[in-house]
């Protein structure tokens, strides 16, 4: 017998020779009365405090339109001095891509070394690259989470795990229809993908540490900032 | 470098500082191997400790306050922690075996691991079948708890905390002494000797010396990206593995246990047997009372969902991921009657930070890798009661853990059962275990029986048991109060009468007293069935 029989067959035998009867394999009582257990936000209070939230966790909100998003991204990353800004491979990083190439048109004439170098990723990250000469990472996210100030972001080949994650900016893109009241409700209308992702994550601010007498830090080991850009007609 | 900027405002002597350090360090070390009252009292008379230990237990008590707003609400939440994690034991088997299916079906490889030597040597031979020499962790308390680091870095694994927390213990050469926030012990210009003294740049130069928090910080991401950027393998543990769908769920702030579960080519995930819970269903509840009741937050900053190493078309994550299932006691704890509920902790810590006798001794005192009500109950199941014994003493029964405890696990209860564990006989045979055949026996049961003071008990229910015998008792003790006054009563009651004033038996009992006033004595009318109840 290996360790992994061993310890499963211990697990049966005390399953099977424990007394209490509501403790033996039922799955009722679980599921029932569900949503009961914690009170949930109402549709009218989602936008605000899903704003009041990530502001609370030192994240930038910005709320736009379909059409001028990535002209005002454009204008913050310059604002911001970013150089080199990565994307995944999708509908809006062509979009931002594009507002770059006009916005750097449009400076050329005043500040011609303010172009922004945006990369939409097809091929494997080198890792000295990413942690050394990008300052902003791209994301979009496919739903918003109320209660927490929450973004879901499902990483695959087109939404790179890193870009989130190694960046010192984090940018991410949310359309407010897609804000639902909680994490809760989130799972309970099987919003969540049938088949996960190999990774999907929750990010409700910038990366931080408390480890220090309790003083709060931000850029722990991620970004140092968040930017939400909220697609209010979206 | 270093040198000259640190004269600049504080004349510090780097080697001088190094070899404090290392005095430090060694004084530690030593203290660890020594009995668990002396750690207490030398805690107890470190005012830097004591005050480190409050103000973080304070600000941990007031955050979490204040994110749990509605009591009603939170009672509503923490009996939903509880019902779903009892559902989870209750299906142990059954749900371990389904993530086992389903992890494998991901593409994650499962081991199972009965020892803490055996969860070692697996994930020792999974680094080496690898290459990997270099490995950097996330936060993990069942990695500290089979003692992972020293096993690989004797066997020339380099092995880097990246928790913030845990890497500053680490560089310091201790063990957390909070599960949640590990160097609560040190304040912040004890974190600035220890960089400076110790941490090392990429380019292998001292850290300057600071005591702004911002910049300490940022002195170790630096030195901890890099490591990211090139460590062979990622080590972490998980809050939650979902059975049903196969995923390994891992909460944090800082962004280390992502780092850790996604940039190194070959990541590792270590967890209890317990920490399995049947469907994503059951996951919003538990993560909001674990971050609540932990720091306080409606949620950390990032919750890592992981179902399966990087597919083709990805661009970025691990080659392969790995699920090593520790059992290390918990099949045994899973066996008690009693004692099971210790395997719904979600490790949130907030047991130790409701403590009043954590909050004075801190976390090192108890001398394991989990400390507070939790490692209390936790440790000598784990460790036996021979060693661990003792710890089960600090405590007060005071009800504060359990009354904080988001799945209401019944702590007092477990450490007066462990209590009466720790001095009761053991089985010794098959017969001695007759109604439950299943049920082992905690490690160490019976550790602090003696016969004097088994005697004194026995003697003492024996007395209360027979009315002659009891009055017989009594007699004596308000006959003989004198006594209690003299030289021989002092030394003899001096460990109770250290820090409590002396009992003093009244001149008449209140049977006596009682029986003055005319009141009927009703003994003989009830004797007979009085006896057998108190069997
Ligand atoms: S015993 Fe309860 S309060 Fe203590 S760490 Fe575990 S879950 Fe948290």
């Amino acid at each position: 017998m290996n360790s992994r029989e061993r310890i499963l067959q211990r697990l049966y035998a005390s399953q099977a020779s424990a007394q209490n009867p509501e403790q033996t394999s039922q799955t009722t009582g679980i599921q029932a009365e569900h949503a009961a257990g914690w009170t949930q936000l109402a549709q009218s209070e989602w936008l605000a405090s899903f704003k009041q939230n990530l502001l609370d966790n030192h994240a930038e909100v910005i709320e736009t339109t379909t059409a001028n998003w990535a002209g005002e991204l454009a204008q913050q990353l310059t604002a911001r001095g970013v150089k080199r800004l990565l994307s995944g491979e999708h509908k809006q990083g062509r979009v931002l891509l594009n507002a770059l190439a006009q916005f750097a048109e449009h400076q050329a004439a005043e500040q011609p070394s303010a172009a922004i170098d945006v990369q939409l990723v097809t091929t494997a990250l080198s890792k000295e690259e990413l942690f050394t000469a990008v300052d902003a990472g791209f994301s979009v996210a496919s739903a918003g989470l109320a209660e927490t100030g929450s973004l879901l972001v499902e990483t695959g080949p087109q939404e790179p795990r890193a870009l989130s994650l190694v960046p010192p900016l984090n940018i991410i893109l949310l359309n407010a229809s897609a804000i639902t009241a909680s994490f809760l409700t989130l799972v309970q209308a099987q919003k969540l993908p049938a088949h996960m992702p190999t990774n999907v994550l929750l990010i409700s601010g910038p990366s931080k540490t408390a480890d220090i007498q309790q003083t709060l830090a931000y850029g722990a080991h991620g970004p140092k900032e968040l930017i939400v850009l909220l697609l209010t007609d979206a | 470098m270093s040198q000259k900027i640190a004269s600049d405002s504080m004349h510090i002597n780097i080697e001088q500082l190094q070899q404090e350090l290392n005095v430090e360090q060694r004084e530690f070390n030593e203290l660890q191997q020594r009995h668990f009252k002396v750690r207490a009292k030398m805690a107890l008379e470190n005012e830097a400790l004591r005050k480190s230990f409050r103000g973080a237990s304070d600000f941990l008590m007031g955050k979490r306050k204040a994110v749990f707003p509605d009591e009603s609400a939170l009672s509503a939440l923490r009996d939903r922690g509880e019902a779903i994690r009892q559902h989870s034991l209750a299906n142990l088997p059954e749900l371990l075996e389904r993530l086992e299916k389903n992890l494998t079906a991901n593409g994650i490889q499962v081991h199972w691991a009965e020892t803490a030597d055996e969860a070692c040597t697996i994930i020792h031979d999974i680094l080496t079948a690898n290459n990997a020499r270099t490995v950097v962790k996330g936060k993990s308390m069942v990695t500290e708890e089979i003692e992972l680091n020293h096993f690989l870095e004797a066997r020339g694994i380099e092995c880097l905390e990246s928790d913030m927390g845990e890497y500053l213990v680490q560089l310091a050469g201790e063990t957390p002494s909070h599960i949640i926030m590990p160097a609560i012990h040190k304040n912040k210009a004890q974190i600035a000797r220890l960089m400076h003294a110790r941490a090392q740049t990429s380019d292998g130069s001292q850290v300057p010396y600071t005591e702004d928090v911002d910049e300490l910080i940022g002195n170790a991401r630096a030195i901890l990206r890099d490591k990211f950027m090139r460590a062979d393998a990622g080590i972490s543990g998980v809050n939650m593995a979902v059975a049903n769908s196969g995923t390994l769920c891992l909460v944090e702030n800082e962004g280390n246990g992502r780092m850790t579960t996604t940039m190194p080519k070959l990541h590792i995930a270590v967890t209890g047997i317990e920490k399995v819970v049947e469907d994503f269903s059951h996951v919003p509840e538990l993560l909001t009372l674990l971050t609540r009741s932990a720091t306080g937050q409606k949620i950390s900053t990032y919750f890592n969902m992981i179902s399966g190493p990087k597919k083709a078309g990805e661009l970025d994550g691990p080659e392969q991921v790995h699920l090593v299932l520790v059992d290390n006691g918990r099949s045994r704890i899973f066996s008690h009657p009693v004692l099971k509920p210790t395997l719904q902790c979600i490790r949130c810590g907030a047991c130790m930070n409701h403590c009043p006798v954590y909050a004075r001794v801190g976390g090192h005192a108890y001398g394991s890798t989990y400390p507070g009500p939790i490692g209390q109950v936790v440790t000598p199941q784990i460790a036996g009661l021979e060693k661990h014994g003792d710890m089960l003493s600090a405590c007060s029964l005071n009800g504060a853990c359990g009354e904080a405890c988001p799945v209401r696990i019944p702590l007092p209860e477990l450490i007066r059962e462990l209590r009466a564990e720790a001095v009761s006989p053991q089985f010794t045979d098959a017969a001695a275990v007759t109604d439950a055949t299943a049920v082992q026996e905690v490690m160490g049961r019976g550790a602090k029986r003696t016969l004097g003071e088994s005697l004194i008990w026995r003697g003492w229910a024996l007395t209360h048991r027979f009315a002659p015998l009891y009055r017989i008792m009594t007699t004596a003790m308000t006959r003989g109060r004198g006594l209690f006054r003299s030289k021989a009563a002092a030394v003899l009651l001096s460990p109770w009468t250290d820090s409590r004033s002396t009992p003093q038996p009244a001149r008449r009992s209140l049977h006596e007293l009682a029986k003055a006033r005319g009141v009927a004595d009703q003994y003989q009318n009830n004797t007979a069935d009085k006896r057998g109840d108190n069997a």
